[in-house]
């Protein structure tokens, strides 16, 4: 049998810089080896330089869709190992932060897709619009519409601004009521259906070998959030639950995504309406004590963890950063062989690798 | 049946509204706080440098001013300037001023055609921008949301 | 403090202990939730074999970190569970220590195949050598990099600061 040796990549519409070599035999593809490291910066090595606060900014920036996530998950550990405890209005501030985000980014990962990868432009259109509206209340709550920088050891920066609570329940009636429209569109059209159902399929052994995280985890069938395993915040007082699919497919990976966010506009609702009233933020100095700690937290693509040691100066001694496309990373080439060359976009855009997070 | 129920998704589009902003002749309305350029207040600021210490970008550097006016509570005259290109606004000089004399705007077209203007005196700084109409976004219930004149 | 600590770290902290003995030392709970032990390079399979056992099936990350003053590496495998209800909120920080100037320690990817990609980024940025890896080739950094192992603290670059 004769094969054939092709690029995917570096520079592909609708993901960041990373290349798959697929070698094919026809149509099929016999072996896949994805090629990182193209937007590699060495965040770890810049954080050992540099004090706590002006490392926020720079380990932030991996995932610009998600950054609150990263920047809660460097924090969690210098409060650790401080002793700083949050006040409780600061962790439902950043509770309903993270949620906003998690709304925004799985909006993003869905639009690409169903929209760029698939060819339905429409679900580009609606992602991205919709995105805009919050992204508009991230803007109006800490300034800023991406990378907001927002959590300091001991707190937030800002309070809610007035006018916000309403802002906010206007835009999640408006998202249930399109989310009724998503559904009716795309989740029963047979077009999409027949190009995820059955593609890519990882059984539930195979998930738990190769250690993927996040939606692809769970639609596999494993139930394993961060959020309800090892509560931190404001979610031990909130009741959602976890979406979860048997079989395995792009398409369940979609729609774990689009489940999800139903279940955080009624995390939104319950913390806005619970928030109690009091300090949002409690005094830290810049120095890090002698030890270790490690975090984790649950972001849009699966576990993150900061595994930071001090040694009693303001800068780290070693700043270790794990993201959930990184773990997900093993399972692209096991995933890709033995399907065709025209479903290699919709298994990569299940899986909603993001590489700039992979590389840090 | 499912796909019927798609159609007529669609075609309640017809009766629905634009959300397209036509920028640049349309712009959004900015909330308070929003983080544009920096707002230098010459009375209050010391020269102590501690916005130039938490930069992240090392964007500040302190300069000497040059003028006849006299500062008491900044007797070596110096104050901050900026140089934007390695700005990421995180603002953390403005909160971290023990003084309040930095101070948050609306000001975000800060593109130039020469180099050397992309570095901000502070007089440059101290100077107030101007304001413009903005639009904002409004809910029409079922019939989906679009921008308006926040003047309306 | 320790009468606030859970029972689950306490059982699993004697399960080990009496299992394999001598073959760890300074078995550890630190905090609710956090665990760590100490393995040496000899016996590290037969005790990630034994954790494996407990049910410890999830590798979270393996991270390298360099101690330059007291002259050594060490090398953390953060475990977990997929399966075990008990076990899920639980991070076991397996520690192996290994000499600075000749670091080299026996693969994992056997007993928990996510390690993988974690071994290859330590052996690229501390020049650890996993003995028996199946491909230990450079990850993140370009093919043409010749320089030193960059995490490792004796190449400092003081312009980033």
């Amino acid at each position: 049998m004769s094969t054939l040796d092709l690029n995917v990549g570096p520079q592909h519409p609708g993901s960041g810089h990373m290349r798959i070599i697929v070698r094919t035999d026809g149509d099929l593809i016999v072996e896949a080896t994805p090629d990182v490291g193209y937007v590699h910066r060495g965040c770890e090595k810049i954080a050992e330089s540099r004090n706590i606060i002006k490392n926020i900014p720079m380990l932030e920036r991996p995932n610009i869709a998600d950054s609150s996530h990263l920047n809660w998950s460097y924090i969690q550990p210098i409060e650790e190992l401080q002793g700083v405890e949050v006040p409780e209005r600061g962790r439902y501030i950043r509770t309903i932060l993270c949620e906003i985000n998690r709304i925004a980014s799985h909006l993003y990962g869905m639009a690409i897709m169903a929209g760029i990868f698939s060819g339905h432009t429409t679900m580009y259109m609606y992602g991205f619009g919709d995105r805009e509206l919050l992204l508009d209340l991230a803007e109006m709550l800490t300034g800023a519409r991406m990378t907001f920088s927002f959590f300091v050891p001991g707190g937030v920066r800002r309070d809610l601004p007035k006018g916000f609570k309403e802002k906010l329940l206007e835009t999640l009636d408006y998202l249930q009521r399109r989310l009724v429209a998503i559904d009716r569109i795309f989740v029963n059209n047979p077009v999409f259906v027949e190009r995820g159902r059955g593609v890519g399929i990882l059984r539930k052994e195979d998930a738990i070998k190769l250690g993927v995280v996040g939606p692809v985890l769970r639609a596999s069938g494993v139930r394993c959030d961060v959020r309800k395993d090892a509560p931190y915040g404001a979610y031990d007082k909130v009741d959602f639950e976890i979406p979860t699919f048997k079989e395995g497919d792009s398409l369940s990976r979609w729609l774990v995504r689009f489940e999800e966010i139903k279940q955080s506009v009624s995390i939104l609702r319950q913390a806005i309406r619970d928030i109690p009233k009091g300090p949002i933020a409690r005094k830290s100095p810049i120095v890090i004590p002698r030890g270790e700690a490690i975090s984790r937290i649950e972001s849009s693509r699966g576990e993150i963890n900061h595994y930071i040691v001090g040694n009693g100066s303001d800068k780290p001694y070693r700043v270790k950063m794990n993201t959930g496309s990184f773990k997900n990373l093993l399972a692209l080439p096991f995933l890709l062989r033995g399907v065709r060359i025209g479903d290699l976009p919709i298994v990569y855009g299940g899986l909603d690798y993001w590489p700039v997070e992979a590389d840090r | 049946m499912s796909a019927i129920e798609a159609y007529l998704e669609g075609v309640k589009h017809l009766f629905k509204k634009t959300f397209t902003l036509k920028h640049p002749y349309q712009k959004r309305e900015l909330p308070d706080g929003y983080r544009g350029r920096h707002l230098l207040y010459m009375d209050r600021c010391t020269g102590c440098g501690i916005c130039a210490w938490i930069c992240p970008e090392k964007t500040i550097t302190m300069v000497p001013v040059s003028d006849e006016r006299a500062y008491p509570q900044n007797p070596e005259k110096r104050f901050p300037q900026y140089w934007y290109v390695r700005c990421c606004f995180c603002h953390f000089c403005t909160d971290y001023c023990p003084t309040a004399a930095l101070d948050y705007t609306k000001d975000y077209d800060l593109a130039e055609y020469e180099k050397e203007l992309i570095v901000w005196s502070p007089e440059r700084l101290s100077k107030v921008p101007e304001g413009y109409e903005g639009y904002r976004t409004k809910f029409h219930g079922w019939a989906g949301v679009n921008h308006e004149p926040s003047t309306k | 403090m320790t009468a606030t600590l859970s029972t689950q770290e306490q059982r699993i902290a004697t399960a080990v202990k009496e299992q394999l003995g001598s073959a760890v030392e300074d078995v550890r709970v630190d905090r609710k939730g956090r665990m760590s032990l100490v393995a040496r390079k000899e016996t590290i399979t037969e005790v990630a074999a034994c954790l494996q056992r407990l049910g410890f099936d999830h590798s979270i990350a393996v991270s390298g970190v360099d101690y330059l003053t007291e002259k050594r590496i060490e090398v953390v495998y953060f475990l977990s569970s997929y399966s075990r209800d008990d076990l899920k909120h639980l991070v076991l920080s397996l520690k192996a220590q290994l000499d600075r100037e000749n670091p080299s320690l026996p693969t994992l990817t056997p007993i928990w195949e996510s390690a993988n990609l974690f071994e290859r980024e330590a052996h690229e940025m501390f020049g650890v050598n996993f003995e028996g890896h199946p491909n230990l080739q450079k990850l993140l950094l370009q093919d043409n990099w010749d320089g030193p192992p960059p995490m490792r603290k004796d190449l400092t670059f003081p312009e980033l600061a």
